[in-house]
């Protein structure tokens, strides 16, 4: 047997049998995998709607994914190439006698397969896809295949991009200059559509989006092109598509070899990156997400004395992080929260996704970051107002999001200017509430929980369960005030509900600073 | 001064730390040696207040998680500890700052002396590990704390730098400095210790005076201890 047979097939072995071993792992697995047949089991019970929505409106979606996936993942070129080797596979691989294009198809072997695992999340869209636009399971499979064949040519342009263009900045600002000007191009042409279209504003981003000229978008274009083609059962659009997706493997092997292309040096940096990143989630320690060039600026902290110089600290972190209000993920939250809005013209709704979204990123602030360092538990102030000062910076960050989300509302759905400021204090004061419950599961669980996954599940479970009482208290005032009071006021009644929960959270957490272990770290 | 009094520290079932107890002076050196996995870095983290345990930690004569005694505490991390996104210069500021202290020129002394003063500016994330290890010194120190702990400080330092904290330990301990160095490179600390305990499996297995009249050298004794099964 081969030895990278062998490697490949014991990585496998030995990682079902860990799942096994490890009863969180186990209970994991079993837990998603029954929420996955439970979305199938409820997606096909609910059936098709009996008024279909416009099936193009799904070509559009699918456009957009698979556009901002290939962006998110290709841009790393331009930093740190493609996570496509391990650190073990740098070391141990790259130094042992085989042939460079061996190491190039294992590293696009082992690339396909982490791909595919990516696709999965999908099937937890079976559901709301099923009723909305009658998509079936085979066809959810088409729809997850070509997530996957996004996410591996992203990452392979990724590669090349890096290869291309590492050691020079010349190359790289032209490739920049190419890769963003082809994207921006193809949006200016959409863009210029949408403008130029007639009737509601879904109907005209959906025409731009079904126009012949975005099967052209790098990638993207053409994949949903063949996706689309196996929702139709349009055989021959899909043996296009795929032609397409073989072409570029083709081109990019070519040109490795062409070029002579010594990727091993090219690999190496995104090997170390995604190392140290897996390194410090082992240690409980929180990746600094920085820009390449940091623009460093004015020096020194200047202002604050005890525990308020944390707060100054991360005023002049977050600078140089050129994170003032917003990052690129909560740009996109935004912009898919108003596409949802207009996709339901539903205020509530649109209001629930956007608090849907931001479950997550509220746990990646700086506060979070602090805690994973020893000077915030060392510095001999009180650890309340310790506390207090490290999620001071995640505040003003919070209220510009929640504005950024439904300012545009009241343009594009029927949603009144009350009913939007209501919705931005609300969603404000989720935002705050879930920085409660962070702290809290860090009290309770902290940095030794043996499974990622499942204290993931756990944290969305105790965000559901504290989102329960503010969530009744807007209801309530609904069918209270119903017929003649705004919805406005249900989502004045979560603000203050959830504000008062967020107090009680932190006073249970007030001294989570004493020492690291209160946080379990 | 420095008193740690029947200190037990577990982790669920596992106890990591078995009633531990020791005294350092004003002005004494202490070195806490053992193989990994002995309980070192656990009891220096129980002293600087980080983990939870049973028992009693004093630092000059006041329980270790008061504000006080985190006041006179400095504490030198295992894994160096740096901001990615603060400058060296800052990381002092920063530090000056959240123990109210006037800066009266430590600062600059110690990044001179660790021939940081050039990298003033410089980002943590762009120091070598070597570098951020000599930054996490400079933080532990720049406070003037009169009790400081230090968890394996030579490691990744250079030469010179191993050169210079030898000599900062020294001077520690003629300004009345109470110090304690856990580390499993013996030779690094032979020379000038004043108290020794040897750790093993959570227990102190032998405690040495650099007074005592022995034959014996530390390492000959660590050797003994920690591979043999024997006890002091």
């Amino acid at each position: 047997m081969s030895s990278l047979v062998y490697l490949v097939t014991h990585k496998a072995k030995n990682r079902i049998r860990e799942i096994f071993r490890r009863p969180s792992e186990l209970i994991v697995l079993l837990i998603v995998a029954a929420f996955a047949v439970f979305v199938i089991w409820t997606g096909n019970m609910s059936r098709a709607s009996e008024t279909l929505r416009d099936m193009r409106e799904l070509h559009a979606i699918l456009l957009a994914i698979y556009l901002v996936v290939f962006v998110l993942i290709a841009k790393n070129g331009f930093v740190n190439g493609a996570a496509m080797f391990s650190m073990a596979d740098v070391n141990l691989l790259f130094n042992a006698p085989y042939k460079a294009k061996t190491m190039l198809f294992y590293g696009l072997f082992s690339q396909m397969g982490h791909a595919l695992s990516l696709g999965v999340v999908l099937i937890y869209q079976y559901s709301w896809l099923r009723s909305a636009y009658d998509v079936t399971l085979v066809k959810l499979l088409a729809i997850m295949i070509g997530y996957a064949m996004t996410v591996f040519l992203a990452q392979m342009v990724a590669m090349l991009i890096y290869s291309l263009t590492s050691g020079s900045d010349q190359k790289c600002r032209i490739s920049k200059g190419i890769f963003y000007g082809i994207i921006l191009a193809f949006l200016g042409v959409f863009g210029y559509h949408v403008m130029q279209g007639e009737g509601e504003i879904l109907q005209r981003v959906v025409a731009a989006a079904d126009l012949p000229i975005m099967h052209f978008l790098p990638v993207a274009g053409f994949l949903r092109f063949g996706v689309v083609g196996a929702l139709s059962g349009n055989w021959i659009h899909v043996l296009i598509a795929v032609a397409c997706f073989l072409l570029c493997i083709v081109v990019y092997y070519a040109l490795v070899s062409l070029l002579r292309i010594d990727f091993y040096e090219d690999v190496l940096k995104a090997a170390e990156v995604s190392f140290s990143a897996i390194t410090a989630r082992k240690e409980g320690k929180a990746q600094e997400l920085a820009p390449r060039n940091v623009k460093v600026g004015k020096t020194g902290i200047t202002r604050g004395e005890g525990a308020a110089v944390i707060a100054q600290k991360h005023k002049i972190e977050n600078r140089r992080s050129r994170f003032l209000l917003f990052d690129l993920m909560s740009l996109i939250f935004a912009a898919a929260t108003v596409i949802f809005a207009v996709i339901i013209k539903d205020a509530v709704g649109a209001f629930a996704f956007s608090v849907y979204m931001m479950v997550m990123s509220v746990g990646s602030g700086r506060w979070a970051k602090e805690l994973t360092m020893p000077y915030v538990y060392l510095i001999p102030e009180p650890p309340f107002k310790k506390l207090l000062f490290t999620i001071q910076e995640q505040l003003p960050a919070l209220a510009a999001q929640s504005v950024l989300n439904f300012i545009l509302l009241p343009f594009l759905i029927d949603c009144d200017w009350l009913t939007a400021v209501a919705m931005m204090v609300a969603r404000f004061s989720f935002g705050l509430l879930f920085i409660g419950v962070n702290l809290l599961l860090s009290r309770i669980i902290g940095g030794n929980a043996g499974n990622k996954a499942l204290l993931v599940m756990v944290y969305f479970l105790f965000c559901i369960l504290a989102s329960v009482p503010a969530i009744a208290a807007g209801v309530a005032v609904h069918f209270v005030y119903l017929g003649f009071a705004d919805i406005a006021f249900s989502f004045l009644a979560v603000f203050a509900v959830n504000v008062l929960l967020s107090i009680l959270l932190l006073f249970l957490c007030r001294n989570i600073l004493a020492s690291s272990q209160n946080n379990n770290r | 001064m420095l008193n740690v009094n029947q200190v037990t520290k577990k982790y669920g079932k596992l106890t990591a730390v078995q009633n531990v107890s020791f005294q350092i002076g004003n002005g004494e050196i202490a070195v806490l040696l053992g193989p990994n996995g002995a309980g070192k870095s656990t009891i220096i983290k129980c002293i600087s207040g980080l983990l939870r345990f049973d028992g009693e930690i004093q630092i000059n004569g006041l329980g270790n998680k008061t504000l006080e005694a985190k006041r006179a505490l400095g504490y030198v991390p295992e894994m160096p500890a740096v901001y990615d996104m603060l400058t060296v210069r800052e990381h002092l500021e920063f530090i000056l700052r959240a123990y109210r202290m006037e800066d009266d020129g430590t600062a600059d002394a110690l990044l001179e002396r660790f021939e940081l003063f050039d990298k003033h500016d410089k980002l943590g994330k762009e120091l070598s590990k070597g570098m951020q290890q000599k930054l996490s010194i400079c933080c532990a120190l720049v406070h003037r704390p009169s009790v400081i702990i230090f968890d394996e400080p030579m490691v990744g330092l250079d030469p010179h730098a191993i050169k210079q904290l030898k000599e900062i330990f020294l001077e520690l301990r003629d300004s009345g400095v109470t110090v304690l160095i856990s580390t499993h490179m013996i030779d690094s600390v032979e020379n000038y210790w004043d108290k020794a305990y040897i750790m093993k499996d959570g227990a102190f297995v032998a405690e040495r005076s650099a007074s005592d009249t022995n034959e014996e050298s530390l390492e000959t004794l660590f050797f003994r201890l920690t591979e043999s099964g024997e006890s002091a």
